[in-house]
C-alpha cells in the first residue's frame, strides 16, 4: 500500500513537471502572440488613422483648414491603458493648395504582456492624399 | 508491460504538450499571415483610392489638345486658361478643364449665326463648330488612353505606403480592363452658366430663342443657395444649335473630384447607356492598382473617380468686343415748292452748335423766286450728350432691338459667373461721361468690351487697346461678318432747342410774301438712323452698331399775288 502510494505521488509529480514544463513553452507563445496580435491591430488603426486624417485634410481649401479638419478626423480616438495616444507628428499641405497633402501619425501602444527592454511600440504611419478641396485659382 | 504503459502515459503528455505548443504557433502565425494579408489589401485599396483621386483631378489639366496656328484653331485660344479674367492670356492647351468653354464659344458663334444678316458668320460658325469638335475629338482620344493617365495614378499611389505586403512594396499601375471611362451625370449641369434666365430669354440676340433643353438648374440635391435660379448648360445631351449638336461635359457645380462605387460608373458607361455624342469626352475614371514586391505581386484593388473642376465660367466669347461708329454730323436743309425737296448743300457739323444757313434756294416756293433760310443754332442734338444718349437718346425710334442685340453681346463678353448685364448696366456704361468729351474731341469709333471678363468699358481705341493691351490690338481692327442692317429708320422729332424762325421769300413780280409763321416758317428736325453690322466674335468682333444722326432744316416760303 506504502509502494502504491508513492507511485502515484512520484505519477502526479512528473505529470506536474511535463505539464509545468508544457506550460513554459505554450504560455509564452500565447503571450507572444497576444502582443504581436495588439501590435497587428495597432497598426491597422494607425494607418486608418493616417489616411481619415490625410483624406479630410485634402477636402479643404488651405493649410489652415486642412489641419484643423486632419486634426478633428482623429478626435473620435480614445486613449486606453494599451493604446496611449495618437497624434499628428507630420502635416504638409502645399501653400497654393496645389498638389497632395501628406500626413503622418504616431500612436504610442503598451503591449499587453510586457518584455523586458521591450514594453510599448510608437507606431509611425504615412499617407499621401491628392488636394481635391482647393479650386484652381481664377 | 507496466512500466511501458506508465512512459508511454507520460510521453503522451509531452507529446501532447508539443502538439498544443505546434498548433498553436500554426494557428498564430496564420493569424499573423491573415491579418497581413488584409492589411496590405488595405493598403493596396488606400493607395489605389489615393491614385484614382489623383487622376481625377490631375486629367482636369492633362493631357491636353495644343492649339494651332489656323485661324479655325485660334480662335479658341481666349478659352485656355482657367480663369474669368480676359488680362490673363491662355496658353493655347485645350484641356478637360477648358473644354466646356470651347464647346460654349463655338456655341455662341452658332448662336450669333442664327441671324438673318450673318453673312459670312453662317460660315464662320460651321468652321467653329467643326474645330471645337475636332478639338474635343483629339481630347477624348488622349483621355481614353490609359497610358496618358498611368503617370497621375503612380505618383500617389506610390507615395502610401504597403509596408504589410512587404519591405520595399509600392502600388503600381496594372494596365488592362481595369482603365476604363465613364459618362456619368447625364444631363446634370455642366460648369458653363447662362446669363440671366428663361424670363430674360437668357439675353440671347433678337429672333433667337435657346432650346429649353439646353438649359438646367444645378442637380444638386439641395441646391446650394448662391445659385439658386443660376442655369446652367446641360451635360452629355445634345445642345441642337442652327443644325450643330454642341456638347458639354457635366460636372455638378463646386462637388469635388470624388471616388463613385463600381455601380453607377458601369450604369454609365457607353457600352450600357449609349450616346449620340460619338466620341464623348469623359468626366470619371477608373483605376486599377497592384501592390508589387521585388519579385512577387501582393494585392490588386480597383477604384473609380469623378472628375470636376469646381469652377464655373458664362457662355461667352471672353477676348471680343463691340464697335460702336457714330458717322459725320449732317445738316439738311429742304424746301417747298411747294413738294418738299432737297437744298442744294449739305453741311457737317460737330459735338458743338454752330450757326448755319443753308445755301438759297431757287425757286423758293409757290410764288417765290427764291428763298434764304434763316441761320439756325445747330448741333444742339448732340452737345453734351454722352454716347449712349447719341445711340438711344432723342429722337429715340424703336430701339427694342438695337437694345436686345447690344445686351446680348455684352453679355457674351462677360466670362465671371454670376455677373448679368442688364440693359441699364450697358447704359450705364455707355452713358460714360468722358465719351462726351471723346465725341467733342472728334472720335468717331467706341469699343465696347470687357478687360477682365467681370465689367464693360466703352472707349475709344488708342484708350482701349491700352486697358487691354495683350489680347485686343490683335483683334480691334476686325470687321463684323455679318451685314448689315438698320434698325432705326429715320426717327425724328422736332428740335427742342430750336425754336421756328420766320423767313423771308423773295417773290415773283406782283407777288408778295405771305405772313411769317404762318405759312412762312423755317423748322428743325433732330433725325437718326441706326444700323446693326452683325458679328459671330468668330474673329473677335461681335458686331457694330452705326449711329447716323443728321439735323434737317425745313423752311417753307410762300408768296401770295398783291391784291
Amino acid at each position: 500500500m506504502h509502494h502504491n502510494s508513492n507511485k502515484s505521488r512520484s505519477r502526479r509529480g512528473s505529470g506536474l513537471i511535463e505539464a509545468i514544463l508544457a506550460a513554459t513553452v505554450l504560455v509564452p507563445i500565447a503571450l507572444f502572440l497576444l502582443d504581436l496580435t495588439v501590435m497587428i491591430i495597432a497598426n491597422s488603426m494607425n494607418d486608418t488613422a493616417a489616411k481619415n486624417a490625410a483624406r479630410a485634410a485634402a477636402n479643404q481649401p488651405e493649410g489652415g483648414a486642412a489641419h484643423a479638419a486632419a486634426v478633428k478626423a482623429l478626435a473620435t480616438f480614445q486613449a486606453s491603458s494599451i493604446v496611449k495616444s495618437l497624434t499628428i507628428s507630420e502635416f504638409d499641405y502645399p501653400a497654393q493648395g496645389v498638389g497632395s497633402v501628406s500626413v503622418v501619425t504616431v500612436m504610442e501602444v503598451k503591449l499587453p504582456v510586457p518584455v523586458p527592454g521591450f514594453s510599448g511600440y510608437t507606431f509611425k504611419a504615412g499617407d499621401v492624399e491628392p488636394i481635391v478641396g482647393s479650386t484652381i485659382a481664377q | 508491460m507496466t512500466m511501458l504503459t506508465k512512459r508511454s502515459k507520460r510521453a503522451s503528455v509531452t507529446a501532447f504538450a508539443a502538439v498544443l505548443a505546434l498548433t498553436l504557433l500554426v494557428l498564430g502565425i496564420g493569424f499573423i499571415i491573415i491579418c497581413l494579408y488584409m492589411g496590405g489589401q488595405r493598403e493596396t485599396k488606400n493607395a489605389t483610392d489615393a491614385g484614382a483621386l489623383s487622376v481625377g483631378k490631375e486629367v482636369l489639366d492633362e493631357p491636353s489638345v495644343m492649339l494651332t496656328p489656323a485661324a479655325d484653331s485660334r480662335v479658341f485660344f481666349d478659352c485656355t486658361n482657367d480663369s474669368f479674367d480676359n488680362s490673363k492670356i491662355g496658353d493655347g492647351r485645350v484641356n478637360l478643364n477648358r473644354i466646356n468653354r470651347v464647346w460654349a464659344k463655338a456655341m455662341v458663334i452658332a448662336i450669333n449665326a442664327e441671324d438673318s444678316n450673318a453673312g459670312s458668320g453662317k460660315g464662320n460658325a460651321d468652321s467653329a463648330f467643326q474645330s471645337a469638335e475636332s478639338l474635343s475629338n483629339s481630347l477624348a482620344d488622349k483621355l481614353t488612353t490609359p497610358s496618358n493617365l498611368h503617370g497621375f495614378f503612380s505618383n500617389l499611389s506610390k507615395a502610401n505606403s504597403t509596408r504589410m505586403i512587404g519591405i520595399g512594396s509600392a502600388t503600381e499601375v496594372k494596365a488592362g480592363s481595369g482603365w476604363q471611362t465613364s459618362l456619368m451625370d447625364r444631363n446634370a449641369e455642366s460648369n458653363i452658366e447662362l446669363p440671366g434666365d428663361s424670363s430674360t430669354g437668357y439675353y440671347m440676340p433678337p429672333g433667337f430663342s435657346l432650346p429649353a433643353s439646353c438649359a438646367t438648374d444645378c442637380t444638386r440635391d439641395p441646391i446650394p443657395n448662391e445659385i439658386t435660379g443660376t442655369k446652367f448648360l446641360k451635360g452629355y445631351a445634345p445642345l441642337q444649335i442652327g443644325g450643330h449638336q454642341f456638347w458639354q461635359v457635366p460636372f455638378k457645380w463646386n462637388d469635388k473630384p470624388h471616388l463613385v462605387s463600381s455601380t453607377p460608373f458601369n450604369a454609365s458607361q457607353v457600352s450600357a447607356l449609349p450616346m449620340t455624342w460619338t466620341k464623348p469626352v469623359p468626366n470619371a475614371y477608373s483605376v486599377e492598382g497592384q501592390a508589387v514586391k521585388p519579385g512577387a505581386v501582393g494585392e490588386t484593388a480597383n477604384s473609380w473617380v469623378l472628375s470636376n473642376p469646381r469652377h464655373a465660367f458664362k457662355l461667352a466669347a471672353p477676348h471680343s468686343f463691340m464697335k460702336v461708329h457714330v458717322d459725320d454730323l449732317k445738316c439738311k436743309w429742304f424746301f417747298y415748292v411747294p413738294l418738299k425737296v432737297p437744298g442744294f448743300s449739305t453741311q457737317d457739323y460737330d459735338y458743338t452748335p454752330t450757326s448755319l444757313t443753308g445755301a438759297t434756294s431757287v425757286p423758293g416756293g409757290v410764288g417765290s423766286v427764291s428763298l434764304t433760310p434763316p441761320a439756325h443754332l445747330i448741333g444742339s442734338d448732340v452737345v453734351g450728350r454722352t454716347l449712349d444718349e447719341i445711340i438711344f437718346g432723342l429722337p429715340k425710334g424703336n430701339t427694342t432691338n438695337l437694345e436686345k442685340y447690344m445686351v446680348s453681346r455684352a453679355n457674351q463678353m462677360i466670362s465671371k459667373p454670376g455677373v448679368e448685364i442688364t440693359a441699364s448696366k450697358l447704359h450705364s456704361v455707355l452713358d460714360n461721361p468722358t465719351t462726351i468729351a471723346w465725341l467733342l474731341a472728334g472720335e468717331k469709333d467706341f469699343y465696347v468690351f470687357s478687360k477682365d471678363g467681370a465689367t464693360l468699358e466703352c472707349q475709344p481705341k488708342a484708350l482701349a487697346v491700352g486697358m487691354a493691351p495683350l489680347w485686343l490690338p490683335l483683334i480691334i481692327s476686325e470687321d463684323a461678318d455679318g451685314n448689315e442692317t438698320k434698325l432705326i429708320d429715320d426717327a425724328n422729332m422736332p428740335s427742342l432747342a430750336n425754336i421756328p424762325m420766320p423767313t423771308s421769300p423773295v417773290p415773283v413780280v406782283f407777288f408778295t410774301p405771305a405772313p411769317p409763321y404762318v405759312p412762312n416758317v423755317s423748322w428743325v428736325l433732330w433725325d437718326k438712323d441706326v444700323y446693326w453690322k452683325n458679328g459671330t466674335g468668330y474673329n473677335g468682333n461681335l458686331g457694330e452698331v452705326r449711329v447716323k444722326r443728321w439735323s434737317e432744316v425745313h423752311s417753307v416760303g410762300v408768296c401770295i399775288p398783291i391784291i
